[in-house]
């Protein structure tokens, strides 16, 4: 009996622990689990505030400003392969040879961008909402297509997100052959279209809206509308992109942007909220954010600005400083930055800063002039932590009216339209700048002039004669050069140059200037001497000569302006059976 | 303590008589049983051979014992210890001496779920000597104990810091292409632990590795590499109580530093090799911007010359250390910044104390432990403790039900000084041998220059504190003599929390222009209070349900069980700067800008397994196993897989037509196994579209707003990986088993190994999803053989020796043999294989022209001459032309057409070895374990190993100084050239250091991992001051090394951490450390 009553309590006991144990675990359910800490695609774009949220993390590649860290945005030396920046040697204009692979080829942003336009339909808000959102997936699209037609002329065009299949249609897709220049440039041109017309006109602070749609418009349709035009690709087509572009211009010229009373403060304020001319600006904070433009214009030394950047900012008298001199030549650094625009002292020391010398609280440039542009020189050396690298905080301005006006001057140029009342509203109100209050420039007889008095830069007819290119009117000269002064360092003149064509300035037999930093009496600097070379080895004054290395050779040809696409991808492709066509200029026939 | 000796004794002593006072005819025998070292032996079990009657030894090793006549056979039992049989005949005395057992074949191992004898098993298990290789060691942990103890276990560490888990791996370097999913899975009692160093060696009872998947596969899913098994110790079943307490004082010292060339020396290799680009350069100014120049070396060499070796106070005097010139400051004195910053004698101390015994039906075991190990650094000393506390208690409630109670504790402190470099992932350690030696480590006026000792010198202490709490309780039930059921339920919650202590750090600083004297330069994120919380909570449920019969000679084992686990994890980090008072580091005192940051994530497995063990004879082995596994790693409708394992044994030795050589080959055994097993390490979510978080960088109303990314792109057929094994295995035993070798010889295969899938189109716009594409294969050995044998004198010797070996290959990718091989992974690449070219010489004067250029017939290494300045001259490198085109080049760059490279080392660890040697005699004992890798390539990058790696940061090392110059023309290293941060896989750029021969550092190692000298005091005398065991020993840990580094100041077990500077810093670590130590061990 006793032996029954045991073996039943063990039976009972073990059924017991076993539906005990089984209890909490046999819900279907145990081993799936969803991430607590992550969105699901399926959990996303349900408000506004997820999509708006989603959006933030594109902005920096779009305006990337400073940069952060140590790494440069387009600003300063982000783009130091110009006319702008001297270097001791000059490498071969690239790209060189077809890279095997190429990160430039990415579509990581595109396919972003169509991810967004694909997904915001399912916002549980109202059609306006909606599209407001939708028109910046479309900004996006057209600003990241922008550049890959920039870099490569045709590509492949993604108007929705591809997927991988064993469908043949989607394959057909994914590997599509590249779309060309003309049709992608369509495309960027409806997506900015449906932007402006749908992106509201004030979301708040720091957040895109129709202006800054239209600025980004104006500014990279001109680039390509220019870069159709000069490089001969489809007139018709450039005009329409410049159309667009004056359009685009003139949206935001109607908008409530002013020209900022202080140039410097553009560039050296740690806060451009509300400044009257920045249409978007990326902020930076202590401890958060920060970049090192400071720190590069400061005590990190300099490479140097070339003569040829800085002998094209014109006299105060609003003449170039060659015009009328045959040979215009400031011995000191105080005859170099006396009388001059303006706008050359607040981009530069007035000093010249030799290696060797004491520098005092600033570190030398190699070619003697040092830029001051990004930085607050009343500041150095108050121990401000925040101009340290990586410390900087000044906010970047990414859009501003100052260029928007001078795109609105070269559009209209182009476009054969501009006349006195046009520079009057562009050129001649950044002239009228306070603190820059440079003479107009005015047309007579389509050639420019000052104070009626009709000029023409000897520097243009010397470069022109020796430039295998078509020649720059005297007119479309000083609109250009007027660019390059008024966004001096802001990271446009490679790509002006390109859609110029006239990667030609890069090369000493065109424009000698590039070689050459300051002019300057060798007693003046009796440490520094020992670390420079002049032009003339025996003389006792004269320019710097920092191009005493290697020098570019090779003319810039069609291979110069438009990348290859790498062969990974073209063997890839095949390897598929389809094709993805190799750009024409690097086609081996 | 006393009266409890009392009453143990009291105990043994009525057991004595409760046999002794029974009235029984027959013969009375007495006698001693005494052991080699004719120490008695207490608690020996005496009994005769078919009767009923029996007793044990006393404290003197005594017994009586009445047997029924002359023909009466008596046994004699004691664990450890052969079994004795004496017949009684005439004698009225019978002394015994025991002979200790070599326990090889009786052993019993724990296998998953399970225990077994090891003359039985058939699946690839290896067992660790847990009193060897663990006790008496000044070890911090139990991973670093397990190096060199069961082949094919491979314990490696990246360097020599507190605080840090080696690294385990079984079977080969590597198994899954996916991070961190190699590792073997670790359980202690049988439930999982996540991090090795929670266990105090102490309490551990034994460790068992199992190996091939026929032995591992009943864990499951997390079991695809191995498992390690620890149980730790319970209480003694012996009715009686003991404690035990041990102890361990420990003095550690580097094995080897880095050492800088001298100041002068350093600063003319630099502006030499800074010539080579820039002729005439004046000034060398270096990325901390210390600048020499030809005088100022000459102003250092007369300081050397003057104040060398002097012991000068550390103010540095103007004019005499350094001066400022033009506002450039110039250093000449120079430093030794290691004696600075790091101590000669790191202390550590080790107790351990623990009771053990048995209660009536009850069996307790308690373990305590304090583990304090000093770290080296001197100018801020860092410091790890652990407090553990191991509780396990078992009940037997009555004759069917067995319950169980299990709590374990670890509380472990790290404290180290806080890091005010920018980069966290760079220590002070690392720039500390990234500067020259002019660096000034003194003071000015009283204030320090800045330098990572002044930083160190200054900050605060960050803390990481973890608690590890696990509470088990578990029941048997025995429902018939064979049939039982356990069940298990484990609760472990695991805590960290870590603090980091930021502040400010001042002094005259030179590195961003002129010497100024700041009150602060850290970064005003420096400036800041910063805790993070880890909470992790994971529970595991286990039943097993058993049933064991033996028929005759059919002997059946049956498992089934049921297993779940779930785990549960959230992290907080809190962050706030600006701390108003720096010695009180908290966030209510300070006012700056905050931060929070979390994560919160769980995972869920869930099993069902069975094994099936019959054996015939003891002679024909079968075992089958398998598991039907779900994981919430995978999409629902794949989150079950079933993988079966067997395996099967043979022990020839026992047939009838072996019984010939019994005498020579005493044991005979055949194995096989084969198995599959799942692998659900794949790597968190990779089947679903996840939307990453990210800060955006995108900053509006002081917040760096949050944002998300594009969902990646998956795979529709995404699943686990299968890991499939195969082991044939031989365990032979010779000369009485005095002589033991076993042998196994392996294959694993991860057949659908995940890996980025077949190549997407860039115009894809991502990755291609993740499938299982490929697959990976290892092929080793393992050999290891024993040797036991007592001489007549009483001179014990064992004497083991293991050897093993494994290479992995991805035998399928899907990138095919026309990959480039800088690093990525292709179908054939050998895992660590290294590619480079074959160093022929130097190039002398007799190669060249007059103009420079290169003599006919020599081969050309144009490759190399590519960035304008750099033309080989005399002293450079001469590569071997080995496809004899004349041109030195790498082909396609693939391993199909690798032009002159070839495959010049590996860098896995191969050939790894180990061999202890143990002699006792008369109460001392000695031990000598030698641990070793008999081959392991590295190609080293970083300033230590290719001199003018950074030119930028100009330090070079003493080692390096033989350099080809012209009045050096036998130099190990070639003509000095600057370096932009080379890579083992940089091109153009490698110059006179591509990946070759000649500067291939050899790693492989023999190291004296440990010799101990103890003395056991004599148990007789011990009886009278009422203890049972008292040790003393002395024991040396890496005392010493045979490496093939010659004059490179690196350790070779050295790997390549992140923390410690990644290829940058390579060799720059924290210290590997050899050790002095002395202890007591002590039994009453």
């Amino acid at each position: 009996m006793n032996n029954i009553k045991n073996k039943f309590n063990k039976i009972a006991f073990g059924l017991c622990l076993c539906t005990f144990g089984l209890s909490f675990v046999a819900c279907e359910d145990f081993l799936d689990r969803p991430p607590y800490d992550e969105f699901d695609n399926e959990e996303f774009w349900q408000s506004e505030a997820q999509a708006r949220a989603f959006m933030y993390g594109v902005y920096p590649s779009v305006f990337a400003g400073y940069g952060t860290g140590v790494a440069h945005g387009p600003f300063l030396m982000g783009e130091t392969s110009n006319d702008d920046f001297t270097s001791e040697s000059q490498a071969e204009l690239g790209p060189l040879t077809i890279p095997t692979s190429d990160g430039s080829w990415s579509f990581t942003n595109v396919r972003k961008a169509n991810y967004i336009i694909d997904n915001v339909g399912r916002l549980d808000a109202d059609e306006t909402t909606v599209n407001h959102w939708r028109g910046i997936g479309r900004f996006f699209r057209a600003y990241f297509y922008s550049n890959l037609v920039f870099l490569y002329g045709d590509v492949p065009y993604m108007d929705h997100y591809p997927v991988i299949s064993d469908n043949k249609e989607d394959m057909d897709f994914l590997y599509k052959d590249r779309d060309s220049r003309i049709y992608v440039d369509s495309m960027i041109m409806e997506d900015f279209q449906y932007a402006m017309d749908h992106v509201r006109t004030d979301d708040g602070s720091l957040q895109i809206n129709k202006y800054v749609v239209a600025a980004m418009a104006s500014r990279l349709l001109l680039r390509e509308g220019t870069f159709l035009k000069y490089h001969n690709i489809d007139q018709a087509k450039a005009t329409e992109c410049l159309k667009f572009a004056k359009k685009a211009s003139e949206i935001v010229m109607g908008g409530s942007y002013k020209i900022s009373d202080d140039y410097k403060a553009l560039f050296t304020s740690n806060d451009l909220e509300g400044n009257s001319e920045v249409i978007m600006y990326r902020k930076y904070l202590d401890g958060v954010l920060a970049h090192s433009t400071l720190a590069y214009s400061y005590q990190d030394p300099q490479g140097g600005a070339t003569c040829s950047l800085t002998e094209s900012f014109l006299t105060k008298t609003g003449f170039p400083i060659y015009y009328n001199n045959e040979y215009w030549v400031a011995p000191t650094a105080t005859d170099f930055y006396t009388n001059r625009d303006p706008r050359l002292t607040l981009c530069f020391r007035t000093q010249y800063y030799l290696r060797g010398e004491n520098p005092g609280n600033f570190a030398y440039s190699l070619s003697g002039y040092s830029w001051s542009k990004f930085m607050d020189d009343s500041k150095a050396g108050s121990g401000d932590a925040t101009f340290a690298r990586e410390r900087n905080v000044t906010d970047a301005p990414c859009l501003r009216l100052g260029e928007v006006l001078l795109n609105y001057a070269e559009i209209c140029y182009e476009l054969g339209v501009l006349d006195q009342s046009i520079l009057d509203k562009t050129i001649n109100v950044l002239r009228d700048r306070k603190g820059v209050e440079m003479p107009h420039l005015e047309i007579v007889g389509g050639e420019p002039a000052i104070n009626g008095v009709v000029y023409d830069d000897p520097k243009r007819v010397q470069i022109n004669a020796a430039d295998p290119g078509y020649d720059v009117p005297a007119l479309l000269w000083e609109i250009r050069r007027e660019r390059r002064v008024e966004l001096c360092f802001e990271g446009f003149r490679l790509n002006d140059l390109k859609r110029w064509n006239k990667l030609d300035y890069m090369m000493n037999s065109v424009n000698p200037d590039i070689r050459y930093g300051a002019y300057i009496r060798l007693s003046d600097y009796p440490e520094g001497r020992k670390n420079v070379s002049l032009e003339n080895a025996d003389a006792t004054e004269g320019y710097i000569l920092r191009n005493t290395g290697t020098q570019r050779v090779n003319m810039p040809t069609e291979k110069n302006y438009i990348y290859p696409v790498p062969t990974d991808q073209i063997i890839l492709y095949k390897n598929h059976g389809y094709t993805l066509t190799q750009t024409k200029a690097w086609r081996e026939e | 303590m006393d009266k409890l000796k009392y009453y143990l004794i009291c105990l043994v002593m009525t057991s004595v008589y409760a046999f002794a006072g029974q009235p029984e005819k027959g013969i009375s025998v007495t006698g001693m049983v005494s052991d080699d070292n004719n120490e008695p032996l207490i608690g020996v079990s005496v009994v005769v051979a078919g009767g009923t009657a029996g007793t044990i030894t006393d404290v003197n090793g005594h017994y009586k014992i009445i047997v029924p006549g002359s023909n009466s056979m008596l046994k004699f039992n004691y664990i450890g210890y052969l079994a004795q049989t004496k017949q009684v005949g005439n004698n009225s005395v019978i002394n015994i001496r025991m002979e200790e057992s070599s326990r090889t074949l009786d052993e019993v191992v724990v296998v998953g779920y399970d225990t077994q004898r090891k003359a039985n098993l058939t699946g690839a298990v290896g067992s660790v000597d847990v009193t060897k290789q663990l006790e008496g060691r000044p070890l911090p942990d139990i991973g670093r104990g397990l190096q060199g103890s069961v082949p094919g276990l491979s314990v490696t560490t990246t360097s020599g810091r507190i605080g840090s888990s080696p690294s385990l791996k079984i079977r080969g370097a590597i198994g899954s292409l996916i991070d961190g999913a190699s590792s073997p899975l670790i359980l202690v009692d049988g439930v999982e632990i996540s991090d090795l160093s929670f266990i105090n060696p102490d309490n551990v009872e034994s460790i068992s590795v199992l190996k091939d998947a026929a032995s591992s596969s009943i864990y499951g899913t997390r079991a695809a590499f191995g498992v390690v098994l620890l149980t730790t110790k319970k209480g003694s079943e012996k009715e009686h109580f003991s404690i035990s307490y041990s102890n361990n004082y420990s003095w550690a010292t580097p094995t080897v530093l880095p050492e800088l060339a001298k100041s002068y020396e350093g600063a003319e290799m630099a502006l030499e090799a800074r010539q080579r680009t820039s002729p005439g350069t004046v000034n060398f100014t270096n990325t901390a911007n210390l600048v020499w120049n030809e005088e100022s070396i000459e102003r250092m060499k007369e300081w050397e010359r003057v104040y060398g070796g002097l012991n000068l106070s550390p103010e540095m005097v103007y004019g005499r250390d350094f001066e400022v010139i033009s506002g450039v400051p110039y250093f000449y004195r120079s430093f030794n910044a290691a004696e600075k910053y790091i101590k000669k004698y790191s202390p550590s101390q080790q107790h351990n104390i623990s009771v053990s015994g048995t209660t009536g039906k009850t069996n307790v075991y308690l373990g305590l432990g304090y583990m304090g190990q000093g770290g080296v650094v001197k100018v801020k000393p860092d410091k790890y403790d652990r407090y553990n506390v191991n509780m396990n208690m078992e009940t037997k409630v009555n004759n069917w039900l067995t319950t169980r109670g299990k709590f374990l504790y670890s509380r472990t402190d790290l404290k180290t000084p806080f890091n005010f470099s920018s980069s966290s992932s760079y220590d002070a350690l690392y720039y500390l041998y990234r500067w020259p030696s002019i660096m000034p480590y003194g003071t000015y006026e009283g204030h320090p220059f800045r330098n990572s000792v002044t930083e160190t010198a200054a900050a605060n202490y960050n803390t990481d504190q973890k608690d590890y709490m696990r509470v088990s309780i578990g029941a048997t039930v025995s429902f018939t003599k064979d049939l039982s059921l356990d069940m298990d339920y484990t609760f472990n919650t695991d805590n960290e929390m870590i603090i980091q202590r930021g502040g400010e750090v001042g002094g005259w600083d030179f590195w961003s222009g002129p010497l100024v004297l700041k009150d602060n330069w850290a970064d005003v994120s420096k400036n800041k209070i910063d805790q993070y919380f880890y909470n992790r909570d994971y529970q595991a449920g286990n039943a097993v349900l058993r049933y064991k019969k033996t028929i005759k000679a059919h002997k059946l084992n049956v498992i089934a069980g049921w297993n779940i686990e779930q785990k549960e994890a959230h992290f907080l980090n809190g962050e706030k700067r600006e701390l108003l008072d720096l010695t009180k580091p908290e966030v209510s005192l300070a006012i700056g800008d905050q931060y929070v940051y979390g994560s919160h994530s769980d995972w869920a497995i869930m099993g069902f397994f069975g094994r099936i063990n019959y054996s015939y004879a003891d002679r024909y082995l079968f075992e089958l196993n398998g598991r039907y596994d779900g994981s919430s790693k995978f999409p629902v409708n794949q989150q079950f897989g079933f993988f079966p394992s067997g395996s099967l044994g043979w022990i020839i030795s026992e047939e009838p037509f072996m019984e010939e050589i019994k005498p020579i080959m005493s044991f005979a055994k055949i194995r096989a196994s084969y198995g599959s097993i799942g692998n659900q390490a794949v790597g968190d979510n990779r089947f679903r579209s996840i939307l990453a978080t990210s800060t955006s960088g995108w900053i509006i109303d002081d917040v760096n707003e949050t944002s998300f990314g594009t969902p990646n792109a998956i795979s529709n057929n995404f699943t686990w990986e299968t890991i499939e094994s195969k082991n044939i295995g031989l365990d032979l035993r010779f000369f009485n088993d005095k002589l033991g070798v076993t042998a196994d010889l392996y294959q694993r295969k991860n057949k659908d190994m995940i890996s980025v899938g077949e190549e997407v189109p860039s115009f894809f716009g991502a990755s291609a999803p993740y499938t299982n594409v490929g697959e990976l294969t290892t092929n080793g050995w393992e050999i290891g053989v024993d040797f036991h044998h007592a001489f007549d004198n009483q001179l014990r010797l064992g004497v083991t020796l293991n050897l093993s070996d494994a290479l992995s290959t991805i035998t399928k990718h899907r990138n095919g043999s026309n990959t480039t091989i800088d690093g990525t992974n292709y179908q054939g690449k050998i895992y660590g294989e290294i590619w480079g070219f074959e160093t022929d010489r130097f190039f002398t004067a007799d190669d060249f022209n007059e103009d420079g250029s290169m003599k006919e017939g020599i081969p050309s290494q144009a490759i190399f001459e590519t960035n304008g300045w750099f033309k080989y001259m005399p002293g450079d490198v001469k590569y071997k032309d080995l496809d004899g085109n004349k041109v030195i080049d790498w082909g396609d760059n693939t391993s199909k057409n690798p032009g002159d490279m070839k495959r010049i080392g590996n860098s896995t660890p191969r050939y790894e070895y180990n061999s202890r040697i143990n002699l006792e005699w008369k109460g001392l004992d000695f031990e000598l374990f030698i641990q070793g890798v008999g081959k392991r390539d590295y190609w080293g990058t970083g300033n230590m190993i290719i001199p003018g790696w950074n030119h930028y940061e100009g330090v070079f090392y003493a080692h390096q100084t033989d350099y080809w110059r012209e009045d050096n023309l036998d130099a190990f290293y070639p003509r000095l050239t600057q370096f932009g941060q080379i890579t083992q896989y940089s091109r153009a750029a490698a110059l006179n250091f591509f990946p070759q021969t000649k500067y291939l550092l050899d790693m492989s190692y023999c190291r004296i991992k440990n010799i101990t000298l103890g003395y056991s005091f004599s148990q007789k005398l011990l009886q009278k001051i009422k203890i049972d065991r008292l040790r003393i020993y002395t024991s040396f840990e890496n005392i010493f090394e045979f490496d093939h580094l010659g004059d490179i100041p690196i350790d070779p077990e050295t790997g390549q951490s992140t923390g410690d500077g990644g290829t940058m810093g390579f060799g720059r670590i924290y210290p590997y450390t050899r050790s002095a130590s002395m202890g007591v061990q002590l039994k009453f």
